[in-house]
């Protein structure tokens, strides 16, 4: 990948990887520093990494980078399964996509970054097992069970509204 | 948890490694992947573990049919919005809808649980992106060079080139080459009346001894020439005049009164003194300290006492001609 070639990535993905990360751990500073450090990773392997994979080669070293951050700070979520007897309802709710988000930020971290990764990068559950150092399958079950627990949790919302 | 088939295998596979099966759960597992055997090297992909060899399942295989029903619709639901289902397996699942009108509401909620992707965006992409410039080559290459160059000047003093330095070299090479070849040659020795007959007595300069706190207007601007004096007048003690060039040599240490000025006029206070006071009075050690100002050099002149003459010794950078005893 040629510096002009990085310099487009950065123009095309730059906004998607820090939209992604912020999206998961709700904080915009650390979400840029993330961004940074990515992006110094990625030239620093710009010789080796084509421009046809940088996207996901992006991810995949944000995502990790995301981890160890999360890891660091002893916040990733050790519930496997999010607990729907906390759901709870509020008038302010009245955009479908506030609600979605707030059931999102409930989902376990793997959940969380699998969907966010394939309804915002459309990318596929192989492109999201790369990324994520998951196996197809995996990847699968994780995105289907996120959908259910979504869609409960729109549910009641909506019957509770 | 609904009942496994080739639909939702996946999550009954991760479960079984994670333990999150019941006994019966395990055993609908172990009996699918005996009747759906290309399966297996999936089933070993969640997790490297022997599988387990069990009794025969009492589960009912009329639960284990294919297709969508009541207990596995949400998976199609599921793949119905991920893309993940056939045209057929479609078809099925729109004719489960068709039976039950409330499962039309339940695909619908499901479709809702899709983000939509929100515009946000990343301000600092200017600092992302990397310029023609290599930085690490600037950033170590320049002061590298920077080095080397002032190295390199400082070597050579070029820096002050212009208006000493070099001649005061070229007068210690020449003391230098007359100290080796005249060795102790005494047969060309001049006589002190013969040094005093060549210089008149105006010229020659009587030996004051100042004290240290002698205010500038005691040595004021006599110091050059009295230093020029100095040196001449040591030259011409030396053994070598019929050798040496006398008048060159006279050109060349006329010009240390000139480096002089212009030490003072750079020199710190505490070095050399301002133009008010003096640190010294001393016009060698004046001079000495003043090259080693300018030129950064460790400098030494001073007057020698050879067994029966005095001569000038220069010790200036890698120039050793100090052999000579301080008098």
């Amino acid at each position: 990948m040629t510096r002009i070639e990085y310099n487009k990535a950065v123009d095309l993905h730059a906004d998607n990887l820090y939209r992604f990360i912020l999206k998961n751990i709700h904080d915009v500073e650390k979400s840029k520093d993330i961004v940074q450090d990515t992006f110094l990773k990625v030239w620093d392997k710009h010789q080796e990494v084509s421009a046809e994979k940088v996207k996901s080669y992006m991810f995949s070293t944000g995502y990790r980078t995301m981890i160890d951050l999360i890891r660091r700070e002893k916040k990733q979520s050790r519930i496997e399964e999010a607990d729907l007897n906390k759901l709870t309802t509020s008038d302010q709710y009245s955009d479908l996509q506030k609600i979605l988000h707030e059931a999102l930020d409930q989902l376990p971290e793997m959940q969380k970054a699998v969907v966010l990764l394939r309804d915002y990068e459309g990318y596929n559950y192989l492109e999201i097992g790369e990324i994520t150092g998951l196996t197809e399958s995996q990847v699968k079950v994780y995105i289907y069970r996120a959908r259910k627990f979504l869609q409960k949790y729109i549910g009641n919302i909506e019957v509770l509204i | 948890m609904s009942k496994i088939n080739r639909h939702n295998y996946e999550e009954f596979f991760l479960d079984y490694h994670e333990g999150n099966l019941t006994g019966q759960q395990k055993a609908m597992v172990i009996l699918f992947i005996e009747t759906n055997d290309d399966l297996l090297e999936e089933f070993y992909t969640f997790k490297n573990v022997p599988l387990e060899v069990t009794e025969a399942s009492t589960i009912e295989k009329s639960s284990l049919y294919s297709g969508p029903h009541h207990s596995n619709r949400e998976d199609y639901f599921v793949g119905w919005i991920e893309g993940d289902l056939t045209t057929e397996e479609k078809i099925q699942t729109q004719e489960l809808i068709n039976e039950n009108p409330v499962y039309a509401g339940e695909l619908d909620t499901f479709k809702k649980t899709k983000l939509i992707p929100e515009g946000l965006v990343f301000v600092g992409k200017g600092s992302l992106k990397k310029t023609g410039k290599v930085i690490p080559l600037l950033k170590y290459a320049l002061p590298a060079a920077a080095a080397i160059t002032l190295f390199v000047l400082l070597s050579n003093n070029s820096i002050h080139r212009d208006y000493y330095p070099s001649s005061l070299e070229l007068a210690e090479v020449q003391l230098f080459e007359l100290e080796k070849q005249i060795g102790d040659n005494t047969k060309t020795e001049h006589t002190k009346e013969q040094v005093i007959k060549d210089h008149p007595k105006e010229t020659r300069v009587k030996k004051e001894r100042r004290t240290p706190e002698a205010p500038i207007h005691a040595v004021d601007k006599r110091t050059p020439e009295l230093l020029a004096f100095d040196v001449k007048k040591a030259i011409q003690y030396l053994p070598a005049k019929p050798i040496i060039d006398f008048k060159e040599e006279v050109k060349v240490v006329e010009e240390i009164p000139t480096l002089l000025e212009k030490v003072t006029q750079l020199a710190d206070q505490k070095i050399l003194g301002t133009s008010e006071q003096k640190a010294t009075d001393q016009p060698l050690e004046l001079l000495a300290k003043g090259i080693e100002k300018v030129t950064g050099k460790e400098t030494e002149i001073s007057l020698a006492k050879s067994t029966s003459r005095k001569k000038i010794g220069f010790k200036f950078g890698k120039f050793e001609y100090s052999r000579s005893k301080r008098i």
